[in-house]
């Protein structure tokens, strides 16, 4: 359960880093 | 120090250029879509893969579309290798039976190999399968290798577009650059390889008497494959712990050679390349220049600090010797270690064949430093030629500055966004290196990992955040990274590193796409000239490394006066 919720954090925070990015591109491309 | 040893680095830096070249008009041709010999067995493949996966060749993207499909690939390609790594006991070719990965190394890991830096927290030996070796590291050497040439081919785009906004399609780059470029030059290699004595199996190990008579078990892999696109590539990652200090990784001197040119030759030709198709081959001669010449310096620069330097446990014995062997593979010397020093930390490729931490300090402080410069020299494979693109924009606006003339570069004006946009991205940098130093200097869990303390264990730190947000991956050594902590924040940081530079390049490609492009007059600043290296040299080394200067002077140059403090 433990190791779970770890996979699920590390993902998460993976795929977060990912989105902001993004954004950070889409906020780039409106600057 | 002797001649045979300039000599040979001399030979090797040459030999490089002299392989880039020819590589750099072939990558031209595949960047623009030409013909190439490789066309009649290629062509089908490429077409097969586009219907397979949706792709329409003929569509172009612009800055942002191209960038968010590069995003979007990377954050599959983590998720992917993410769930490879933990489940690798439930997946095939496994035969050393190894257990999945913990969350925060496969973390760690997943990040390193998508990023191109691959940093490994791990003894792959101990570690990873065959299965994973194979279908989760290497596949990813070739494609974050791919993606970040791909970046490069945009930026060339960019520059010989007029008023457009089409920097080419990402999905066609990826695999063009995949097929016609990585995949044959490494099977090549890799076939060289195992021909010098590079091992290829699919068995786990094999058995050996020693001459005690005791039963060793000795680790195989299919080692010949990972280590042409390891290098090729600029990835580093070594498929056995002591990287290219292993004798199956590296058996020989012609293995070394061969590693030393390769990898540097890709990126390099990434600038002829360039200069081909952006119609700027003048220009792309002169940072190819910049490159070789501050390449050359590194060499010569590791090579004086570990042959005339005193070397500290020599002297405490009272040998009369100025090398200094500790930590060097006896196979190749310090001539082959500094060119090796150089060619790794300067291309962002991160394999070794000698410990950097076992360096004299200041032979530890050029390697830090040419990672610190931004990995442009010649950089990762794509990377080094957009950063260097980056660094020249930024010189042609201090000269516009100093000298009063309109900032121009390969006929594209030179504004404001796209100022703004070259120091977002050079800025990346030294915020993730020297903020979470800074961090970990202070925080108990991040020092537990430290083998050293005062200056060496600083070096270890501020090497090890270096190696992740440069995407290098070489180890300093004498950290203990397999930690919640290291694993967790070094692949925030090669995130930051990679990601954060290509986005804001990216967004400079999309600008001067949009611009026309002006024929160059008595007012613009040649670009190509000696006086144009020079000032780019200026740039890179004040620009790029003076920032990290006060991090240094704590670290390996305060090292430097301890050790010669200790032998006098």
């Amino acid at each position: 359960m433990e190791t779970a919720m770890s996979d699920l954090i590390f993902l998460a925070l993976g795929l977060v880093v990912f989105g902001v990015f993004a954004g950070y591109a889409v906020l780039l491309r409106r600057a | 120090m002797n001649w045979q040893g300039w000599a040979e680095l001399a030979f090797t830096l040459a030999l490089t250029v002299l392989c880039a070249v020819p590589l750099g008009l072939y990558l031209g041709r595949v960047w623009m879509g030409e013909k190439t010999w490789l066309d009649p067995v290629l062509r089908p493949v490429e077409g097969g893969l586009y219907r397979v996966f949706g792709v329409d060749p003929a569509k172009g993207q612009n800055w942002l579309t191209y960038a968010l499909a590069l995003l979007a690939f990377s954050a599959a390609s983590f998720v992917t290798l993410y769930l490879i790594l933990r489940f690798q006991n439930l997946l095939p070719f496994n035969p050393q039976g190894f257990d999945g990965l913990s969350p925060h190394l496969a973390f760690n890991t997943a990040v390193s190999f998508v990023t191109n830096t691959n940093w490994q927290s791990y003894v792959p030996e101990q570690t990873v399968s065959t299965f994973t070796q194979m279908a989760g590291l290497t596949s990813h050497n070739f494609l974050s290798a791919a993606a970040g040439i791909a970046v490069a081919a945009a930026l060339a785009r960019a520059f010989a577009s007029h008023r457009g906004e089409d920097l080419g399609n990402f999905w066609v780059d990826l695999t063009r650059i995949s097929l016609y470029v990585l995949l044959p030059i490494s099977v090549v290699m890799a076939i060289g390889f195992v021909a010098l004595g590079v091992p290829q199996t699919l068995a786990a190990h094999a058995d050996a008497t020693t001459l005690e008579g005791a039963r060793q078990t000795i680790a195989l892999y299919p080692a010949a494959s990972q280590e042409a696109i390891k290098q090729l590539g600029t990835n580093g990652g070594g498929i056995f712990n002591a990287n290219s200090a292993h004798p199956f990784e590296n058996p020989n001197a012609w293995t070394n050679l061969i590693q030393i040119v390769a990898m540097n030759a890709l990126s390099l030709a990434c600038v002829f390349a360039f200069g081909r198709a952006a119609g700027a081959v003048k220009e792309a001669r002169a940072l190819a220049a910049v490159m070789v010449i501050l390449l050359g310096a590194a060499s010569a620069s590791v090579y004086a600090t570990e042959t005339a330097n005193p070397a500290p446990a020599q002297a405490a014995a009272g040998a009369q010797t100025d090398v200094n062997m500790e930590g060097k593979e006896v196979r190749f010397g310090a001539p082959s270690t500094a060119a090796w020093v150089a060619a790794t930390t300067g291309a962002s490729d991160g394999g070794v064949n000698a410990m950097h931490d076992s360096l004299m300090p200041l032979g530890g402080g050029v390697a830090m430093f040419m990672i610190m410069l931004g990995e442009i020299i010649p950089g990762g494979v794509g990377s080094g030629l957009y950063g260097m693109a980056v660094m020249a924009l930024l010189a042609v606006f201090v000269a516009g500055l100093m000298v009063g003339r309109t900032p121009e570069y390969l006929g594209k004006k030179v504004e404001a966004r796209e100022i703004k946009l070259a120091m977002l991205a050079v800025l990346i940098l030294p915020a993730a290196i020297l903020g979470f130093t800074a961090v970990a200097a202070v925080t108990p869990v991040a020092l537990a990992g430290l083998l050293n303390h005062g200056p060496h264990g600083l070096s270890e730190m501020l090497y090890a955040y270096t190696s992740a947000a440069g995407n290098n991956g070489s180890a300093f050594a004498g950290l203990t990274a397999n930690t919640p902590w290291w694993n967790t924040t070094l692949g925030i940081c090669m995130l930051l590193g990679r990601f954060g530079y290509l986005v804001p390049v990216l967004a400079i490609a999309g600008a001067i796409a949009a611009k026309p492009r002006l024929t160059a007059t008595a007012g613009s600043l040649p670009t190509h000239g000696s006086l144009f290296i020079g000032l780019l040299i200026g740039i890179v080394l004040i620009l790029g490394g003076l920032q990290f200067f006060p991090a240094l002077a704590l670290g390996p140059i305060v090292e430097h006066f301890q050790v010669l403090a200790a032998v006098r």
